[in-house]
């Protein structure tokens, strides 16, 4: 751009000294030009070169000229900034400088055809005429005069016995320059001439000679140059030559300087005067075409000179325009060259000082954001990272911001409700209603709070804890944010009262097992020693007490084997396996068995698989069903349902086993600690089954879910992750009654 | 006028064809030009005759005593293939003729030997003025074909300065008699 802009001010310039150039040329040319028209003997045969060169100057002059009003008018026509400005003082230094010229030009040319035509005079015209006259009249009173003595002079050589030898006698005796005697053909007989090297003397024309020999002299004047003249009489001579005819006597006289000098002025001015009159149009034409010419050349140079000097005195204001629309464009960095110390340029300087601001300014403020966006980023990625949800709610109760973990504990996508209600979410996501009326009540408090809640969703019960504190934004407006944490203890107060309960099982395990043993061998020998020993009514005492007592340590070591089985944590060897396979397998066992049960499969083909240790996974399903079947003893109809299949989004696959039986569904105050150990519904249950089926499920890494469906019935939901990249290829559907 | 100058012009080619065989004539508007070639103490010379025929606007500028330059070149050339024809000889003849007003005579100049001579009359000043002899031509006789060829005419940049404009552009100043040319054995 800037090297298109240099080559452009660089052809500028040329164009315009290119033109200077020729405008000198030109004025030098034109005044040769005008020397020339007046036939001036140096210049005026180069007169038509001059014309021509001038035409051909005057029409690259205005080719020239004629381009850059071109470009102007198409600028002027494009809305360029500053080609208004600039059209109009063109026209008005063009008309400045045309109106005086013109003036002249007309004044000049009416001057000029008067001062031409005053030139010729009849007076003038007449004197000269009569000069002539005179001349004539002179020069021919000088010739009869001649024509007397030549007449004299043929009559003695016609009475003469040699002419030829009185001819030089009579030539010294007239005074005339050269006396030659011819025949009628012309043919010289005899000669005497003044100058004595003149060998071949000077004949009388044919048309002389032709009038001689019809009998009639010749008496003339002749020019020999502008200056010098001679007299030519020739007269026939009476003597019979050798032919036969007449002699003719041509006699040349020398016309004195002073009568030439005379003669050949009066011939001189005559001759001139003819010439300019002849030339009279001529010459005016002349004079104007020189005029015509210098009035081109003028206004040509006005309207360059204007051309120049309007481009150069707005091309500073066509500089600030261009700067003002950058700027206005966006382009901060735009500084205009400075030139002179007049107002124009302060007020340049002024607009570099306003651009050079604003560009420091808009400079500072990208770099602010940019610092403002790298700390976003940044705290973004931290709150990504956080295991803990992070929600801002405005003074409006709109969400502000969230982070993934927040998405991930409300079980609600609130990272893409940003700017929309809580209470709009509430109503699409009911289990954020107890969320939503704790964060109602606390954002009225001023200052940081906290509170725990507890909120069952669709992972079922969740224990929160909230933290939050306000966040003044505006406080002239009184329009305030909040932050808050959002902490789910739920695993966290799950794990310590497994812990707890692992404690208490392997106590019990330890404490209660080891004298069940030797209290059931005391009994069963004390039953053996003694029952024999006794009768009636005291033997029946003691069969039933010992009965009850090895039944009550049997069903006691039960118990204590099952919480050592929950207590133990044996050795996990996991496994790629086909989860659906073992659902079947173990399904098997229950519809073989069992009469009255609808059993209901629905198990998606090609499912991903799944890395657990296979006994322990059978030990999970059994519990799984055999609690479900349980759970619908008594009922009217007896249906299990299991379903597989793969879920989650690309960030959180999963497989999903989810068993359903139509029992009555757990209580609301057993559903709290449904996995916790000695929780059930059931009067001989142990509490363990669900427990167990709990600490399975996290040894691999999986998540449980309890809930009641909304037609009646309890819903148990597993997810594991799948096995390495396993992806869900083709979902189909397998059904199996 | 007219016929009287055809009449000259006929009288003195019927000369010059007595004389020589070698006389071979052009016709132009403006001019009527008559060559003949002849030996001169053993050299080939050309002479030429040409009969000018001004306009009217031309006699009247001569009578109201502007001199008028006549210019009549000559040109000997050797064609040659595939270039432009060689120029053997070049002539350059200018004669001027004018109207001396105090003796009423014509005077006929010629302008490179600056010889003069006077005439009482129009026709014979222009009969004079179209008489060239002795035009040089090459010598020896070669196989080759040569051809030459004439030109007359006025020349303009021989008037005064503002004549010449009108006389570029106006037809009756525009006397050239174009090149005239003839084989040359």
């Amino acid at each position: 751009m800037a090297i298109m802009a240099t080559q452009l001010t660089l052809r500028y310039k040329l164009t315009t000294w290119t033109s200077i150039g020729l405008f000198t040329l030109l004025l030098v040319s034109l005044y040769f030009l005008s020397n020339a028209t007046e036939n001036s003997a140096q210049v005026g045969r180069f007169y038509s070169w001059l014309l021509l060169f001038n035409a051909l100057g005057l029409i690259v002059l205005a080719t020239l000229i004629g381009l850059r009003v071109a470009r102007l008018i198409a600028e002027y026509r494009s809305r360029v900034a500053g080609s208004r400005l600039t059209v109009k003082l063109v026209l008005l230094l063009v008309a400045m400088a045309a109106a005086p010229v013109s003036l002249v030009y007309i004044v000049s040319v009416q001057f000029l055809q008067r001062g031409v035509d005053s030139w010729f005079d009849v007076r003038m015209e007449n004197a000269l005429n009569d000069a002539l006259e005179l001349s004539r009249v002179s020069y021919e009173g000088r010739l009869r005069e001649l024509a007397r003595l030549t007449r004299r002079m043929a009559g003695s050589l016609s009475e003469s016995d040699a002419p030829s030898l009185d001819l030089v006698d009579m030539r010294v005796s007239s005074s005339a320059s050269s006396l030659t005697l011819l025949d009628q053909n012309g043919t010289v007989i005899a000669s005497s001439d003044v100058d004595p090297t003149a060998i071949v003397p000077d004949r009388p024309p044919e048309l002389v000679l032709r009038q001689l020999r019809n009998g009639y002299p010749y008496l003339e004047m002749e020019p020999i140059s502008t200056r010098e003249f001679q007299f030519r009489v020739v007269m026939p001579v009476d003597v019979l030559g050798p032919t036969g005819r007449n002699y003719i006597l041509q006699a040349l006289y020398p016309v004195s300087e002073q009568f030439s000098t005379l003669a050949g002025n009066v011939e001189s001015a005559y001759a001139a005067y003819n010439q300019l009159a002849y030339q009279r149009e001529e010459l005016k034409l002349s004079f104007i075409l020189t005029l015509s010419l210098a009035l081109g050349i003028s206004i040509l140079i006005a309207t360059l000179t204007a051309i120049i000097l309007a481009r150069r005195v707005v091309a500073p204001v066509r500089q600030l325009v261009a700067g003002t629309e950058a700027v206005a464009a966006g382009n901060y960095e735009q500084q205009i060259p400075v030139s002179g110390h007049d107002e124009i340029a302060y007020l340049v300087r002024s607009f570099n000082a306003m651009s050079r601001r604003i560009a420091d300014a808009r400079q500072a403020q990208r770099l602010s954001h940019d610092q403002a966006e790298e700390e976003r980023a940044w705290l973004e990625a931290v709150l990504a990272t956080l295991s803990s949800g992070v929600l801002t709610l405005d003074h409006d109760n709109r969400i502000g911001s969230a982070n993934a973990a927040a998405d991930q504990i409300l079980n609600a996508p609130l990272t893409q409700a940003v700017g929309r209600k809580l209470q709009e979410l509430v109503q699409e996501y009911p289990h954020l209603n107890d969320f939503s009326r704790v964060l109602s009540k606390q954002l009225q408090t001023p200052g940081g709070w906290q509170e725990q809640l507890t909120m069952f969703g669709p992972r079922g019960r969740q224990v929160l804890i909230l933290k939050g504190a306000s966040l003044s934004t505006d406080l002239a407006k009184k329009r305030e944010e909040h932050v808050m944490v959002i902490e789910d203890v739920t695993t966290l107060i799950q794990a310590q009262r497994d812990a707890a309960w692992g404690e208490v099982a392997r106590r019990l395990a330890h404490e209660i097992k080891n004298p069940l043993t030797p209290i059931q061998l005391a009994a069963e020998h004390l039953r053996k020693r003694c029952l024999s020993r006794v009768d009636g009514e005291d033997a029946e005492i003691l069969d039933r007490s010992t009965r009850t007592i090895v039944q009550q340590v049997e069903a006691m070591k039960e118990m204590v084997n099952a919480f050592s089985q929950y207590a133990r944590t044996p050795e996990l060897k996991p496994e790629p396996m086909d989860l659906g396979v073992l659902v079947s397998e173990v399904l098997d066992l229950y519809m073989e068995s069992l009469s009255g049960l609808t059993i209901d499969t629905q198990i998606e083909a090609n499912m991903p698989r799944v890395l657990a240790d296979p006994g322990r996974m059978r030990q999970l399903l059994h519990n799984l069903f055999k609690n479900a079947i349980e759970a619908m003893e008594g009922a009217d109809r007896r249906c299990l349902s299991i379903s597989m299949q793969y879920v989650g989004e690309e960030s959180s696959p999963a497989v999903e086993l989810e068993v359903r039986d139509s029992g009555p569904g757990f209580s609301s105050g057993l559903i709290d600690g449904l996995f916790e150990p000695y929780v059930t519904s059931k009067p001989r249950g142990t509490g363990l089954g669900l427990a167990i089926v709990k600490r399975i499920v996290d040894e691999h890494g999986g998540a449980i879910y309890a809930a009641n469906a909304s037609n009646g019935g309890a819903i148990i939901t597993v997810h594991f992750l799948p096995y390495r990249d396993e992806r869900h290829e083709s979902p189909g559907l397998v059904r199996v009654s | 006028m007219h016929r009287m100058n055809v009449l000259r012009l006929s009288l003195c080619a019927i000369v010059l064809v007595v004389t020589q065989t070698a006389v071979v004539a052009a016709d132009s508007e403006f001019a009527k030009i008559l060559t003949r070639i002849r030996e001169e103490n053993g050299v080939r010379v050309m002479d030429v005759r040409i009969h000018y025929e001004f306009s009217q606007e031309v006699l009247r500028a001569l009578n109201n005593g502007l001199p008028i330059i006549l210019e009549t070149q000559a040109e000997e050339l050797e064609p040659r293939s595939m270039l432009w024809d060689k120029r053997i000889t070049t002539t350059l003849v200018r004669r001027e003729i004018r109207y001396h007003a105090l003796s009423q005579q014509y005077l006929v100049r010629n302008i490179e030997t600056d010889s003069q001579v006077n005439f009482l009359t129009l026709s014979l000043a222009i009969d004079a003025l179209g008489a060239i002899d002795g035009l040089p031509l090459s010598t020896g006789h070669t196989d080759k074909l040569k051809r030459y060829r004439i030109r007359t005419r006025l020349d303009i940049e021989g008037l005064p300065s503002p004549l010449r404009l009108l006389a570029y552009l106006s037809e009756d100043w525009s006397l050239d008699s174009q090149w005239q040319s003839w084989p040359l054995n």
